[in-house]
């Protein structure tokens, strides 16, 4: 421990020392821990009027938790979140492995470059308007409608809106780039080489990639699917826009219960949420056998 | 000026390990001291200790007779240059060479004057206002010295500075480096695995095995009289004979070996009984004219190499015990063909009997 | 073994086309629903080019204040998170302590976490705990939660190249603490600093779920555009869209040209593809 301080400061000084506890400190203490914690504590704690705060009834209680597992609607919600967010995350790393590969080892030159625009651009748009881009498309009078009419595959509008496909729909739209980045990350370290050799050796392109790219690509399809799903699942913005004002979704059920001003509920509720995440976290760390260092490298 | 370098029972623990163990040695002001020995041996530990990058682990290190515990390295007298140069890269060859002045407040006019001669003592003309990656491997060799100097040390230390650069590079910079040391006084530690480049360089060497220093002495010590197992046999090539001490007579010993007893220097004076190993370079091993005179071996040549100004015989006595030779090709020398049956000599002079244990190389 | 390989080309060809497509499409037709002078945000029926959504965005005063609003915020994200995103990098590279992969892992977990979550317990926190009621502030806290470990992850991806051994011959040329951070490792560091600044910027500027929750009744621009698209979408809305899609293709261009011309200037050979489009995660 001495020595971890003295060469601390040898290496930056007292400055530089104070620096880094200053800032860190404040960051993780302030920002990260402590808003954890007091969520946490008020969802363990049950709704009070403002005189009974500190009084008898302000105990730790599993009440709020008790409310959701009992409240079968929600829990129908939850689950519902659960599974369009699996559905979201699958397809996005459907359609992205191939782009993120074409784009590390295949494409060349120029090319690489202008794709590669052509994924930030998107990317950076905001996720509100890239939803209200599938707003347009999808409304009654929208150009999906249009065009089916004008098919002649159907007579009268569809509401696209009525079911959880648009959110799906939308969800998927606006995170997939999540998917792409990262798996592109980890393939573009790949070496070509093992590649070409291992098709001078008549491997078949499905062998190659089972055997080399995707065990290479494992910490970005991780990191890729945590993102994604966590974006998914957390998502307030898609259920706004492209929901059925008959058919809610967890984060809007979270929002209503700040609304009702029942803080202590919206709480646990959030930690279920929170939960959630980092157990799909886990179980991708697991899946593909990576650390949770190699995860955010 | 230069001035002198202490270690006192200098140790450096990391962990469990000990890069360096009770290393004691002066270095004398204005000194070209080498420390050589094999990659991985602690010398680049050595060299951090005496700039102060960290403090040892035990024992004491002095310059100018000062004790130098806790004093940083931007404060001590040194400057060193560093294994793999450590040139700023976002600055000119200028601003690298004038960089310790301006951090020390020189003004600028002065600091330019002082910047030129340096250019001008290391050879960089023309090139102050380029950027350091735009140099050749022996400029920015040049760069790294310049810049160290500016700031007058009092010791310089060098780590392995030239292992990057090609083989003419490398001889045309010795003679350079040498030069620099005897026109500027600055005391020099340098650091090698080259034997070459410490043998040719130095004032005096200092030969480390893992961790521990074997020998200090001028270099024709320490290749003619090693005074362990270890310097001999890193040093220079050798042929080694073991065996067991039968007799002591003086400074010299009797060992008794398979392929027969030699008469042998004792430096070490070891008692009879004792199990040692003789050690005798090559070029002192020749051909035998009297073959009833002492250490005489009789051998076949294994193998003959001709090498222009010399031939390097291998040869293999009955008992298998292998043996080198280097004969001048001095005109003297009969012809030799491949599985002759010869006889050769070593004179007692030339062949040391040295303890066995130690950290011998192959 | 040719005839294969042109068929291989056509379905990679054929399945990028799709792709963009499916990423631009939806882009261009808000794109140019922003210029038809049909009242209801739709490319049918075509009522003639105009330009009047523009005007009617720019009349709204609430949008003013909300894109103000987003200045502020954004401005400030930028001044919390990018030192705190250096301290975190220095503390992380620069010190060997055992906890250090624990510390890390914590560091990161904002990125991680739902921005929802973020959003509500910073305040839960600030407003219901502390008092100080939710607003700028307090979406400014929240956001800078988890853009920090962004910068921290940029910076540390060049702290990481950095060659130590720079600092101590600046220290054995005498330079003090202070000299080699400024005269050394900053410089070093400048090119992540500033790309985390702008990273800072534009996830600020583009933040809706964090925001949502920590600001109370403020208003940023992302909260105004929700709020108007729950309510009554007007093609207003797709002006703002194509004021938003041009700066960040200028933007992305801009980036672009940073990078090649830094690398030109370091003298490396330029790689196609930029490095940290999102950061290596
Ligand atoms: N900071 C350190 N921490 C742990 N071990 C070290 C450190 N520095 C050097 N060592 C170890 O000390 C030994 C000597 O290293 P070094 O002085 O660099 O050798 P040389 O320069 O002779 O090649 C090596 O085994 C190396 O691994
Ligand atoms: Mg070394």
């Amino acid at each position: 421990m001495r020595d971890f301080w003295n060469t601390a400061l040898r290496d930056l000084g007292k400055i530089g020392v104070a620096y880094i506890l200053i800032t860190v400190g404040t960051w993780l203490v302030f920002m990260i821990l402590i808003p954890q914690l007091i969520m946490f504590d008020y969802s363990l704690r049950p709704m009070l009027p403002l005189r009974e705060l500190g009084g008898p009834k302000d105990v730790w209680t599993l009440k709020n938790y008790m409310v959701f597992f009992s409240n079968r609607l929600h829990m129908a919600i939850f689950f519902k979140t659960i599974w369009s967010s699996l559905i979201v995350t699958v397809v996005a790393l459907v359609i992205c492995y191939p782009i993120a590969f074409y784009l590390a080892k295949v494409a060349r030159g120029a090319k690489v470059g202008l794709l590669m625009l052509g994924l930030i651009i998107p990317y950076w748009i905001n996720e509100l308007l890239r939803l209200f881009a599938w707003q347009i498309i999808l409304a009654d009078l929208g150009i999906l409608n249009q065009l089916l009419i004008f098919l002649g595959i159907i007579v009268d509008p569809i509401n696209f809106r009525m079911g959880n496909g648009a959110v799906i729909l939308g969800m998927t739209y606006a995170y997939i780039l999540f998917m792409v980045f990262p798996i592109y990350n980890v393939m573009e370290s790949l070496d070509s080489n093992q590649l070409d050799a291992a098709r001078d050796l008549g491997s078949s392109w499905l062998r190659i990639h089972y055997k080399i790219v995707v065990p290479h690509a494992k910490p970005g399809i991780a990191v890729g699917c945590t993102m994604t799903f966590m974006l998914a699942a957390g998502t307030v913005a898609a259920p706004q826009l492209l929901g059925s004002p008959s058919s809610f979704w967890f984060t809007q059920v979270i929002n209503t219960n700040f609304e009702c001003a029942n803080w202590n509920l919206g709480a646990a509720y959030a930690t279920v949420l929170m939960l959630l995440c980092v157990m799909f976290m886990f179980i991708m760390l697991k899946i593909f056998k990576v650390g949770l260092k190699e995860l955010t490298q | 000026m230069g001035q002198d370098v202490e270690l006192l029972d200098v140790s450096m623990r990391f962990g469990e390990f000990y890069a360096a163990r009770n290393i004691n040695v002066h270095i004398q002001a204005g000194e070209f001291f080498s420390f050589l020995g094999p990659s991985g041996c602690g010398k680049t530990t050595l060299l951090r200790l005496i700039s102060g990058f960290m403090d040892p682990s035990e024992g004491q290190i002095k310059i100018g007779g000062k004790d130098m515990r806790g004093i940083g390295s931007n404060i001590r007298p040194t400057a060193m240059i560093f294994q793999n140069l450590a040139l700023f890269p976002l600055m000119t060859v200028e601003n690298n060479i004038g960089f310790g002045l301006e951090v020390r407040g020189v003004p600028k006019a002065k600091r330019k004057k002082k910047v030129e001669e340096l250019i001008e003592l290391v050879d960089l003309y023309g090139t102050g206002d380029r950027m350091v990656n735009e140099l050749s491997g022996g400029q920015m060799q040049r760069v790294a010295i310049a810049r160290a100097l500016a700031v007058n040390p009092a010791v310089l230390l060098l780590d392995e500075p030239l292992s990057a650069l090609d083989l003419r590079l490398r001889s045309q910079m010795r003679a350079e480096l040498r030069n620099i040391q005897r026109r500027t006084g600055v005391t020099f530690i340098y650091i090698t695995h080259d034997q070459t480049e410490a043998l040719t360089m130095s004032d005096r060497v200092g030969v480390m095995s893992i961790g521990k220093l074997e020998q200090v002495a001028t270099p024709d010590v320490i290749y003619n009289n090693p005074e362990t197992i270890f310097v001999a046999s890193f040093v220079g090539e050798s042929n080694i004979i073991q065996g067991d001490i039968i007799s002591i007579d003086g400074d010299y010993a009797v060992l008794k070996t398979t392929s027969g007893s030699f008469f042998c220097k004792n430096p070490q004076h070891m008692g009879q009984g004792e199990t040692a190993t003789i050690f005798i370079r090559p070029e002192t091993v020749f051909l035998a004219k009297e073959p009833n005179a002492d250490n005489v071996l009789t051998c076949r040549t294994k193998n003959l190499s001709f090498e222009g100004a010399y031939a390097v015989v291998t040869l293999t006595t009955e008992q298998g015990q292998l043996l080198t030779m280097r004969l001048n090709n001095d005109g003297t020398v009969p012809r030799i063909e491949e599985g002759e049956n010869i006889k050769v000599r070593f004179s007692r002079e030339n062949a040391f009997l040295l303890k066995n244990g130690g950290t011998p190389i192959a | 073994m040719k005839s294969s390989n042109s068929i291989f080309r056509i379905i990679i060809g054929a399945y990028l086309v799709l792709f963009f497509a499916y990423m631009f499409l939806p882009l261009i037709f808000m794109t140019i629903i922003a210029f038809n002078a049909n009242e209801i945000p739709q490319i049918t029926p075509w009522k003639g080019f105009t330009l009047m959504w523009f005007g009617e965005l720019a009349k709204d005063d609430q949008m003013w204040s909300a894109l103000w609003n987003s200045f502020i915020v954004a401005f400030s994200v930028v001044a919390i998170s990018v030192p705190i995103g250096l301290g975190g990098a220095l503390l992380l590279t620069r010190l060997q302590f055992k906890a250090r992969n624990f510390v890390y892992g914590v560091l990161v977990s904002p990125i991680l976490t739902p921005g929802i979550i973020l959003g509500i317990s910073t305040f839960l926190f600030w407003d219901s705990y502390m008092n100080i009621p939710g607003g700028l502030w307090t979406a400014i806290l929240g956001q800078s939660t988890f853009i920090s470990s962004y910068c921290m992850l940029l910076i540390m991806s060049r702290a990481q190249r950095f060659d130590l051994t720079q600092e101590e011959a600046a220290f054995d040329l005498g330079a003090t603490h202070r000299q080699v951070f400024w005269k050394i490792t900053l410089p070093f560091l400048r090119p992540a600093l500033i790309s985390s600044m702008a990273l800072a910027f534009m996830q600020s500027f583009d933040n809706y779920n964090t925001t949502l929750f920590a600001i109370g009744v403020e208003q940023t621009l992302p909260i105004y555009i929700g709020t108007k698209l729950r309510s009554f979408i007007s093609p207003a809305m797709n002006a703002l869209a194509v004021v938003f899609i041009i700066l960040t293709v200028i933007g992305a261009i801009a980036y672009e040209y940073r990078r090649r011309r830094e690398m030109i200037k370091a003298g490396v050979k330029i790689t196609p593809v930029p490095a940290a489009p999102v950061l290596r995660m």
